[in-house]
């Protein structure tokens, strides 16, 4: 029973061999170095710039929205305009024409860009003065005569309000 | 209690930047190292992964020596995490690889009714399990004392303990340790 109660006397320990101070001392350096090498990785949330992107992302979309809806002055205008993309060229062109004596021309003019005026070439008729006289040198007294004769026209009565002499 | 001034000195360097804490941290390994080492090599009982495992300890304690607050000796918190690495490690490196014991802690001596029916590696073995069944503290005078043929004196410094104190402490250790060899002996 002793025996068994004296088990430390049947093991004994071997002495470890420890290395010189050297050996701790590049170990320490070694530690250092690769520490000192190390990247450091950083989580995203806690770079400092990482708040600002977020807050730019919050703020930004927001800010256009509320530019685009203050550039937008009447909706009902724009849906006059949008509505009009959906007719076809022709139909326009069509109610153009059918109803030219209704448009203003100088509030047509003023509506058009400068830009595009360019392009139009305005068609202006001049009518030369001469063309009437050359008209009717062409013309006998007798063929004048009897045109007046066969529309009813007084010559006497043009000859007293100067319209033909 | 010299070591306690130098671990208060210690503490303060390294808060005071970079290379104040790596000079302290230099002093650490230099001081502490060679208590370390022992105490690693016991459990790996092999020269290659003792210098691995041991780096890996630094490393550790490089990167968490400004956490440690002083409540305990700096030793016991260096003896804590040496224990715990070199489990860690060795845990993956006898995965990898097959044990490789070069160097035998233990001298078995004839004529122990017990012990004699066993070989050297489950002597070591059930060793080894009977320390992991104390308290930190009895581990660590334990390993100072027995292993490392320490005087009471050292210890005391070592570890911030009165020596009244350690000396029960190693008693206990003993006791502990007889008691859980003689039981596992008797059941093989």
């Amino acid at each position: 029973m002793n025996e068994e109660k004296d088990i430390f006397s049947f093991i004994s320990v071997k002495k470890t061999d420890v290395p010189d101070d050297s050996y701790f001392e590049s170990l320490a350096q070694k530690v250092i170095a690769s520490k000192a090498t190390e990247i450091k990785v950083i989580p995203l949330y806690k770079k400092p710039f990482f708040k600002w992107v977020v807050a730019a992302s919050i703020v930004l979309p927001l800010a256009l929205y509320f530019i685009s809806r203050e550039a937008t002055p009447n909706t009902q205008e724009n849906s006059v305009l949008i509505g009009m993309n959906d007719i076809p060229r022709e139909e326009i062109h069509s109610y153009i024409m059918d109803n030219m004596e209704e448009f203003n021309f100088s509030e047509v003019i003023e509506m058009v860009p400068t830009e595009t005026v360019e392009a139009f070439e305005i068609e202006t008729v001049t009518l030369e003065t001469n063309t009437s006289s050359r008209f009717f040198d062409e013309l006998s007294n007798e063929e004048i005569e009897d045109y007046f004769n066969l529309e009813n026209i007084d010559l006497e009565e043009l000859e007293q309000e100067g319209l033909f002499i | 209690m010299k070591e306690k001034h130098l671990d208060q000195s210690l503490l303060q360097k390294i808060h005071q930047g970079a290379s104040f804490k790596n000079e302290a941290f230099t002093t650490i390994v230099k001081h502490y190292g060679p208590l370390l080492y022992p105490q690693i090599q016991r459990l790996t009982r092999n020269k290659e992964w003792t210098n691995d495992c041991l780096q890996n300890v630094f490393l550790k304690v490089y990167e968490k020596i400004e956490t440690f607050k002083g409540e305990s000796s700096l030793y016991s918190w260096l003896f804590r995490i040496a224990h715990n690495e070199t489990l860690n490690f060795l845990a993956k490196e006898k995965i990898r690889r097959s044990i490789d014991v070069t160097d035998h802690i233990f001298e078995v001596k004839a004529g122990h009714s017990l012990l004699d029916q066993l070989s050297g590696e489950q002597i070591h073995e059930l060793l080894s399990r009977a320390i992991d069944s104390l308290s930190d503290k009895q581990a660590e005078v334990f390993e100072l004392k027995y292993f490392q043929d320490k005087k009471y004196s050292e210890i005391a410094d070592i570890t911030g303990t009165s020596e009244g104190g350690l000396k029960a402490n190693y008693h206990h250790a003993v006791k502990k340790i007889e008691e859980f060899l003689i039981r596992h002996l008797n059941q093989i």
